[in-house]
């Protein structure tokens, strides 16, 4: 006999066909057919799940308290790359404070820079060394949390002009020391185990 | 480019991967993360259930099972298929959930205003055996597919497969407003589609 046919099939193993058409079928699986068999086991083994099935769901309340979790407002607070980063927001640059009367020009001061992202705040000073070189020091910390265990040897790296221009980890406390970095724009990318923070076009410029 | 579908309808979010929903989560799309709360609800309520927590402790486990899901939307927005870390992270909040009223107990039964030889089992929480899980898992593969077939499937496949009164063919076919003898090739098809989304996974 050649194969029966799905239904015919699952017929059988619902015990829906008659005595005869189901002993050409039980001939059949006898002779050894292993797509047949294969069919057979995967019809029995789906009823054998649905039917153990005793999961539960749970109230409506319950469900509906759970949905009402996202907040789409937050989530436009946080926006995501198509990268899916976090991207960080600019929150404080010293350079754009008014200059203080009488104060002698800051122009060779560090520049400090305040990121946001998410539950994360970036904390950034750049240090010129000279025309053409700075230094870049860092802290990453996450709010409502008394220790570092967070930001604590996250992966970050910073690229310039499309290329990785430094790679390390931050120390225990968050912190991060980059030296002897061209002028310019970068990426700076820290992977917390939230997902990826992303603060892009840093200036790594005094003005 | 690949145009993404269109998350918002009902059928459609069915169908998306966890990848995809968890991807549309971090867009801020509000309806894949009822898509995916919808999916995996009967997992992540029933565990608490079948480690012996009482309905308001399952709630509560549910309820903090979610909160952890949207905090680690980002780390988790490549996983093909988010169940293991759900079943994982809902084991533990059963077990901190159970903890934390087993110290409760202590503390009202030492301020004296409990008999500590009165039998009170507050949340149990009995572990869950390994194939009580791997059961739980498979439960919801299945479910997760027949909900991602098209609608006249997907009911006649919930009508034979998980109605407890177990309908006759006469009556799913009289339900489903068809003749009843194309109930079968009815059936057969829609039992290929299954067969389909569930190659490789049960």
């Amino acid at each position: 006999m050649k194969c029966p046919t799905f239904e015919q099939l699952i017929d059988y193993c619902d015990g829906q066909l008659d005595e005869r058409d189901a002993q050409l079928i039980a001939t059949h699986f006898a002779a050894g057919c292993c797509k047949c068999a294969d069919n057979r086991q995967w019809y029995e083994r789906v009823r054998r799940v649905a039917k153990s099935d005793d999961s539960r769901e749970p109230p409506p309340w319950v469900l509906k308290r759970a949905l009402k979790l996202f907040d789409k407002t937050r989530w436009q607070d946080r926006p995501v790359d198509n990268l899916g980063r976090i991207v960080a927001s600019l929150v404080f640059d010293s350079l754009s404070q008014p200059a203080l009367a009488e104060v002698r020009s800051a122009e060779m001061s560090d520049r400090q820079l305040l990121y946001r992202a998410g539950r994360y705040s970036i904390d950034l000073q750049i240090a010129l060394c000279d025309q053409s070189t700075a230094e870049l020091n860092g802290q990453i910390l996450r709010e409502n949390e008394s220790g570092f265990e967070s930001v604590a040897r996250l992966p970050l790296k910073l690229i310039g002009k499309s290329e990785e221009q430094y790679a390390g980890v931050t120390n225990e406390v968050g912190e991060f020391f980059i030296q002897k970095l061209n002028v310019g724009y970068y990426d700076l990318l820290i992977e917390t185990r939230e997902g990826s923070v992303a603060v892009t076009q840093l200036p790594v410029k005094s003005s | 480019m690949r145009k993404r579908p269109d998350i918002r309808t009902t059928d459609s979010l069915r169908q998306q991967s966890d990848a995809e929903l968890l991807r549309a989560c971090l867009e801020g799309e509000p309806a894949a993360w009822e898509g995916l709360i919808v999916r995996y609800q009967r997992l992540i309520y029933s565990i608490p259930i079948k480690m012996g927590l009482s309905s308001n402790d399952a709630a509560d486990v549910f309820q903090s099972v979610c909160v952890k899901l949207l905090e680690g939307l980002s780390s988790l927005r490549d996983l093909e298929k988010i169940s293991a870390w759900l079943t994982t992270t809902t084991k533990r909040e059963c077990w901190r959930v159970a903890s934390g009223r087993r110290r409760e107990h202590v503390a009202f039964v030492l301020e004296g205003s409990g008999n500590p030889n009165e039998s009170i089992h507050p949340a149990d929480s009995s572990p869950l055996a390994h194939q009580q899980q791997e059961a739980l898992e498979q439960q919801q593969i299945l479910r997760a597919a027949v909900n991602a077939l098209p609608e006249p499937c997907r009911n006649l496949i919930t009508m034979l497969f998980y109605d407890e009164s177990e309908l006759s063919y006469a009556e799913i076919a009289r339900r489903m407003n068809m003749p009843v003898n194309s109930m079968g090739p009815t059936r057969a098809r829609c039992l290929s589609k299954l067969k389909k989304l569930l190659e490789g996974k049960l």
